[in-house]
């Protein structure tokens, strides 16, 4: 009976890819937000928008984009090509496995962009 | 007195507590749901069993289920929580509360007035708190009035409110700073418009050296003993900031920031020995300073100060 070949490097940073982009876009909006008051920008326009808002919801969007790709290419490994490899429960995992994490870490972003449509900034 | 969050005196703290009813309540629900849940799954018929722990149910009941809790409550915060910040109206009266270890000083800027350990509001008026700290981090908590908001050095929070109708709230420090954390309580006076602004018109009454010849002693004992230093008094030279102010002294009903319930005996007995009643905090004791006639005469003129 033939081993399955163990996943590469790249099928394992492809299942964290989704949870990477939250992380980044965590650290960036808390820390812009908090830098933003701090600097005294808690009313700044930016294009005409209110900057601060208009950052986080850029960057959220940003990274619902990055994470909505991560999650569609699983989705089209799961369907499509696995077939050819049946018989392998690695791969068919991890496709699983990068399809939960994306939809995982589009959820916390959709929460942590929420309150900025509700609520003052720097309060 | 109201000391909880369960008999809310304002809008703001009835908001507060709805939200901690629908979170009680609702995760009482739930626990009762998914031990249901387990009781099939240990001791249900095969079919059920089955069902339970199809895919489909295991996606509903684990993942769809909560996400659409978890986010309908997010909403749901976030409105409170934009209509707490928000504070509606614009205030109509300011009041600066600094905390100190281990008191609260108290003062009304538009009125020029300064004391401690009581705030007097008016009902139906908007107030705004301005907090902030003389020294280490405390908290302001008034549990029937709002939630906590802390006091921090070189920083100034704040904290809207109105209160509907006259009663008296007690608050305390809600965040441990320093031995007598815990006899650092206050409270909240709210009355009827007449009453305040005859609170604010006594208070601006300079307080002159009475005539009674055991008030006049204790009024001689308190600039003997040098208690101006610290404590202010309204219209006496004695103008000191490190302590509490004591203009209308007589009016408060604790001492020591509710330490004590505040009468003459009281007075002349935490005035004596402050240490042992509160130990660690900033004031040194007098019993070696006065005799008993000027202790108690200094009692005695404290308590007429209203």
């Amino acid at each position: 009976m033939m081993r399955a070949r163990a996943p590469g490097f790249s099928a394992i940073t492809g299942a964290l890819a989704a949870l990477l982009v939250w992380a980044g876009h965590f650290t960036l909006i808390y820390g812009a937000h908090a830098l933003a008051c701090e600097r005294g920008f808690a009313d700044a326009a930016l294009l005409g928008l209110p900057a601060v808002p208009a950052l986080v919801l850029g960057a959220s969007l940003a990274a619902l984009l990055a994470v909505g790709l991560v999650g569609w290419r699983a989705w089209r490994r799961l369907d499509g090509s696995l077939a050819a490899e049946a018989g392998e429960d690695a791969p068919r995992f991890l496709a699983w496995l990068t399809l939960a994490t994306a939809l995982l870490a589009a959820l916390a972003i959709l929460w942590e962009a929420v309150p900025v449509l509700l609520l003052h900034s720097c309060r | 007195m109201q000391h909880s969050v369960f008999s809310p005196m304002g809008p703001e703290a009835a908001r507060i507590a709805e939200l901690a009813w629908l979170l009680f309540l609702g995760g009482g629900a739930i626990f009762l749901l998914v031990m249901l849940a387990l009781l099939l799954a240990l001791g249900g018929g095969e079919g059920v069993r089955r069902r339970l722990g199809a895919r489909r149910a295991i996606l509903a009941g684990g993942v769809a289920f909560p996400v659409a809790v978890l986010s309908a409550l997010l909403l749901h915060v976030l409105g409170v929580a934009a209509a707490l910040g928000a504070g509606g109206r614009e205030p109509a009266l300011r009041i600066e509360v600094t905390g100190r270890q281990y008191w609260w000083e108290v003062r009304y800027p538009a009125q020029g007035i300064t004391t401690a350990n009581e705030i007097r509001v008016p009902v139906g008026r908007r107030i705004e708190l301005l907090l902030d700290s003389g020294d280490v981090i405390h908290s302001f908590w008034v549990p029937a009035l709002h939630g906590k908001r802390d006091m921090i050095p070189g920083r100034v929070t704040s904290l809207r409110f109105s209160l509907d109708r006259p009663g008296v709230l007690r608050g305390q420090c809600a965040e441990f700073c320093g031995t007598q954390h815990a006899l650092m309580a206050m409270l909240v006076i709210a009355e009827e418009e007449s009453a305040f602004a005859a609170w604010v018109a006594r208070h601006k009454v300079p307080v002159a050296a009475p005539a009674d010849p055991t008030l006049a002693l204790g009024w001689q004992a308190f600039g003997r003993a040098g208690c101006g230093a610290c404590h202010a008094i309204h219209g006496t030279p004695w103008a000191g900031r490190s302590g509490p102010d004591l203009t209308l002294l007589g009016e408060r009903r604790s001492l020591a920031a509710g330490t004590l319930d505040n009468h003459q005996a009281t007075l002349a007995g935490w005035i004596a020995g402050p240490q042992e009643i509160k130990p660690g905090n900033a004031m040194p004791a007098f019993n070696t300073v006065l005799d008993g006639k000027e202790l108690r005469a200094l009692a005695a003129w404290l308590e007429s100060l209203r």
